[in-house]
């Protein structure tokens, strides 16, 4: 890994906009992510003691100087988090559904307990798909979608990460939450 | 879609979110005009944005494991306890000395031993995780640690640990926490009020410093062995609050309740600002305790909810009238402890210390004494027979006081009562007389419907059917409540008690409906919605649905933390019902850690034989069952029905519930003769209370014929089943699920035993039924077409045809599915192929089937 204040460097190019600092900086925070998720099985039972967000705040602590940041940053952080999250779930549900039309059962992951614990894969990918659709519609909201269900985030979390009232994030997580709902139960 | 049109829904959703149903339509109405496609996507939107938030869709399991984990690491845990011996920068840490809501307290000492000095490190439990955040708690502790002064502890230090973890250094104080100090010493009145004149010098310093304690408790003041007052801890509850409120610093983690609520003054619990004048009430409780040994709100077994009405609203009685008021027991020991009669502590205690007490008690923060300067003042005066300051608006301030007193309403209780069995008029005229009262009645009827949850589940309800139609009634009458302040718990009463007789159905839309009325009546943070929500889990874990349940109770808990705090009985009650959410969806550790925190909140609480805490222990027992801990879980299941028999006001069914646990538990470890006898003692109880056709009473029979099976008693077990058959059909009638179910076991129970011919007209009927309520294409009645596919192919003559086509349409629908398979679904598979392999025949067909499960 590249040292904490060049992370810390990217993070603060991300936030002013930089879309090349974004595509530099997304694969760090994924395998990062993996790195840690894969390793954290040894010794656990089935229940999952770690989760989702404290995976994520260990990457943040592990990855960001936090001396030289302000308080907003760190919110920016768990949105590229959580899209990483969204993706490495969904690559995952994308593998074990390859896995299971050849019928070779591999040994369970960590990662496979992050999808059971929320969805079978099968429902992920399809959430996945039509997030992707009511990205189309209304960026916005898809994104408070995966800063919320996929990042763990708070409404407050995601209000500031993507600089916008509470209000606004409550109303579009209802609609959104609605819309999808429609969507993936009417099948 | 387009962009286009979807901006036009959104639009509309936007503002129709905002109105009330009514208004909804008729504005979906006007923007839509003819478009008829248009009003029914925005429709169908505005549906599924409700829908989706009943079923809490999106919401998922990662924060339950995460909320166990907090929990368990807020018990002392081997984490603290580890910390002992290490070095934390200049200090080695010694003995764990304390724990409470934000950290653990340590004594330690310098480890460079510069000097030798014992001190006492507060170490924090949440990390500080931004710059700002890290600033804030610099500047604050250097504001602190120029606090000296005789009476205050000394804040000497403080940083943060390599992981980020706030701790502070403070003086180590050796002494008794004040009230024992002066019980045990049997001190006066007036070294009392000696001990108490030091502690406002101190809390005058310390204003005058800017510095406002915010958290003054008994437990914070101690004396050391030569008398000296020492205050602990001054400060650091400012010091410790996260900079912005919306920050999870502390929040999660205790559910922001540090202050104790005995000592809080009324605008702390508003959540108004707090000054002085706070410091000055909590002052003003403690002088009243020292003087007549009692606290000024009577606080026994009473709800958060209902002791912040009291620190709100109540004006306490004078120190005086309330000792004279105690037992005559109580009043001699506290007397005792002061060294006089209790005549003269009640005379001493009449006029002057009466009025300084009561000025400093006052509501209003500007009637109080404008500064502990000022209270010391009075208090030399006292001494002196001067005449006292907190005199002068007495009188005015008691009439006002008078006046403002609510007039408690007439009794709600009888209302609420007779509403149930038809009066619904009479009450609706009471509330709207009383609107006001709102707050009051609701928690009064909250009281009341467990009073009436606590018939149905009673007696009453073995006429099941009778009750059925009564409940339906109140119902109906219930609807003039619309709009109500009561309306809403009256809903979901009747809901929970269709759910209590058995009759899930009538139950669900009225639990539903509750959890809107009481989130449009009472707002999302009340204790109202926090029921209703708990009683929709209730019935989810009814229908064994776990993974849905869970979102409410979880929904239920944080309301619940945020109004009443964790040591409260509602908030152990849903702790407890995740508890058992979580065993059944397999996070068998996080359970334990949910049911033994409940356990442990409702033993402090409640008696030893409370219906919630034995409840609460056959639920930690269920857990540790499932953990293969039998014999632990044994001795609770047993402990818990021994208790439950000593006190006779508890329900037969919970005792019949025990036995069924205990025969479960007798089961798995294949003592098959003493979980027959469980089952049996069970049976006895559930019918005699539930009636025969009860889905309880139904299961009850199923467990023991399912043991009587593994006895090799087959004819006690077949008349069993065919009962259950009998009594659902009556109970629901033969298109039920519930019927289909009992008829469902009946044949597989005959197949196990070859009784292929006889099972056959059973689950004929099964498949019929199943038709007509679920369809042809549905799992359900693939398992039913399943059973009926292994009865012919097993008997002599199997009709070839017939059962060539029945096996291709359920074996190609369960392919459909196979992909996703519930942990039901599975299960009928499984008992499928059990059934083919107990025949021993027809490799080929177990085979297809193990490949559905793959």
């Amino acid at each position: 890994m590249r040292n904490k204040s060049e992370v810390t460097r990217l993070l603060m190019e991300v936030k002013k906009g930089s879309e090349e600092a974004y595509e530099e900086f997304f694969p760090l925070v994924y395998k990062e992510l993996k790195g840690l998720a894969c390793s954290k099985l040894k010794g656990e039972r089935n229940d999952i003691t770690v989760s989702e967000t404290e995976l994520v705040h260990e990457v943040y602590l592990k990855m960001v100087d936090q001396t030289c940041i302000e308080a907003n940053d760190k919110n920016h952080f768990l949105a590229i988090a959580a899209r990483c999250m969204r993706q490495i779930l969904v690559d995952h549900a994308r593998k074990k559904k390859a896995e299971k039309r050849g019928g070779d059962q591999k040994e369970v992951t960590y990662i496979d307990k992050l999808l059971k614990a929320r969805q079978e894969s099968e429902e992920i990918i399809n959430l996945d798909e039509k997030l992707d659709e009511l990205a189309e519609l209304d960026e916005r909201m898809a994104e408070v979608v995966t800063l919320r269900y996929f990042g763990q985030m708070t409404i407050y979390q995601t209000a500031k990460a993507l600089d916008v009232s509470e209000r606004t994030v409550k109303r579009d997580w209802a609609k959104a939450r609605g819309w999808l709902y429609k969507e993936l139960k009417k099948e | 879609m387009d962009q286009q049109r979807w901006k036009k829904i959104n639009n509309i959703v936007d503002t129709a979110l905002d109105l009330s149903e009514k208004e909804r339509e008729s504005y979906i109405q006007e923007k839509c005009k003819d478009n008829k496609q248009l009003k029914r996507e925005v429709t169908e939107l505005v549906a599924s944005i409700e829908q989706s938030d009943t079923e809490n869709f999106l919401e998922d399991l990662g924060d339950y494991t995460q909320l166990a984990h907090e929990i368990s690491r807020n018990e002392i845990g081997e984490n603290t306890s580890s910390l002992i011996g290490t070095t934390i920068d200049n200090y080695k840490l010694i003995e764990l000395i304390g724990h409470g809501g934000m950290g653990s307290v340590f004594l330690a000492e310098r480890a460079d031993q510069a000097y030798e000095q014992k001190v006492a490190l507060k170490l924090m439990r949440r990390g500080m995780d931004t710059p700002s955040n890290i600033a804030r708690f610099k500047r604050e502790r250097n504001i602190l640690a120029k606090l000296n002064h005789p009476n205050i502890a000394r804040l000497l230090d403080g940083g943060m640990t390599d992981e980020g973890l706030p701790y502070l250094v403070m003086e180590y104080v050796e002494g008794t926490p004040l009230y024992n100090y002066c019980d045990d010493n049997r001190l006066s009145i007036d070294k009392r009020l000696e001990l108490f004149k030091s502690i406002c010098e101190a809390v005058h310093h310390a204003h005058n410093n800017a510095i406002i304690h915010r958290d003054l408790k008994p437990s914070n003041i101690l004396v050391t062995p030569n008398g000296q007052v020492k205050i602990l801890d001054f400060g650091i509850a400012k010091l410790l609050e996260p900079e912005d409120p919306n920050t999870q610093l502390f929040e999660t983690q205790t559910g922001a309740r540090i202050l104790t609520l005995g000592y809080a003054a009324p605008e702390q619990i508003k959540k108004e600002s707090i000054t002085t004048h706070t410091d000055i009430y909590t002052l003003g409780i403690l002088l009243y305790e020292l003087l007549a040994g009692v606290h000024p709100f009577d606080m026994d077994e009473k709800s958060f909810t209902d002791i912040e009405q009291l620190i709100r609203q109540k004006s306490p009685d004078k120190p005086s009238d309330r000792f004279q008021s105690l037992l005559v027991n109580r009043k001699e020991k506290i007397a005792n402890s002061r060294n006089l009669s209790p005549e003269d502590l009640a005379q001493k205690l009449q006029g002057d210390l009466d009025a300084i007490v009561m000025k400093a008690l006052r509501k209003e923060p500007e009637a109080r004494y404008p500064s502990a300067e000022k209270l010391l003042v009075d208090l030399e005066r006292l001494k002196k027979n001067l005449p006292l300051v907190a005199r002068k608006d007495t009188v005015r301030y008691t009439i006002g006081k008078f006046v403002k007193r609510h007039k408690y309403g007439i009794s709600v209780a009888a209302g609420f009562f007779l509403l149930i069995i038809g009066f619904a008029t009479f009450y609706t005229l009471q509330i709207s007389k009383e609107r006001n009262q709102a707050q009051i009645q609701a928690e009064k009827a909250q009281q009341v419907s467990q009073f009436i949850l606590g018939l149905f589940d009673l007696e009453a309800a073995k006429d099941t059917l009778q009750v059925r139609d009564v409940l339906r009634q109140g119902a109906k009458e219930a609807k003039r409540l619309k709009g109500e302040p009561g309306y809403a718990n009256m809903l979901s009463v009747i809901g929970q008690a269709h759910t209590n007789i058995g009759d899930y159905d009538s139950a669900l839309p009225l639990l539903q409906k509750a959890v809107q009325t009481s989130k449009t009546l009472h707002g999302i943070q009340s204790s109202e919605h926090a029921t209703a929500l708990n009683r929709l889990g209730h019935w989810y874990v009814k229908q064994y649905n776990f993974k849905k349940a869970l979102p409410f109770f979880r929904k239920a808990y944080q309301i619940n933390l945020s109004i009443h705090g964790m040591e409260d009985q509602n908030t152990a009650m849903v702790l407890a019902n995740m508890a058992s959410a979580m065993r059944d969806v397999g996070k068998i550790d996080s359970a334990e850690i949910y049911a033994r925190k409940a356990l442990s909140i409702q033993q402090n609480l409640l008696s030893k034989t409370h219906p919630s805490v034995l409840n609460t222990m056959v639920e930690l027992g269920y857990v540790l069952r499932k953990k293969e801990e039998y014999a632990k879980a044994e001795s609770l299941y047993v402990k818990a029905i021994s208790r439950a028999k000593q006190d006779s006001t508890n329900r037969l069914n919970m005792l019949a519930g025990y036995y069924q646990n205990l025969g479960y538990l007798y089961r798995v470890q294949e003592n098959h003769k003493k979980a027959t006898e469980s089952y049996r003692t069970s049976i006895r109880l559930i019918k005699a209370i539930n009636g025969s056709g009860h889905p309880e009473t139904i299961m009850a029979r199923r467990n023991l014929a399912t043991n009587l099976y593994f006895q090799k008693n087959y004819e006690e077990a077949t008349k069993l089943l065919e009962e259950n058959i009998n009594a659902a059909r009556q109970r629901f009638g033969t298109n039920h699920t519930q019927t289909v179910s009992t008829i469902n076991i009946m044949s597989v129970f005959l197949m196990l035993q070859q009784k292929f011919e006889k099972a056959e007209p059973y689950i004929r009927e099964s498949v019929q039924i199943n038709r007509n309520i679920r369809g042809t294409d549905d799992l359900r009645t693939a398992y039913a077409e399943g059973l009926l596919t292994a009865s012919l192919m097993l008997q002599d003559n199997t009709p070839i045809k017939e059962t060539d086509s029945l096996k291709k349409h359920h074996y190609q629908f369960y392919e459909k599915h196979s992909s996703n398979l519930s942990k039901s679904t599975s299960a009928d598979i499984n008992r499928i192929i059990r059934i083919y392999q107990q025949a021993g025949v027809d490799k080929k067909i177990v085979a297809d089937y193990k490949r559905l499960l793959k």
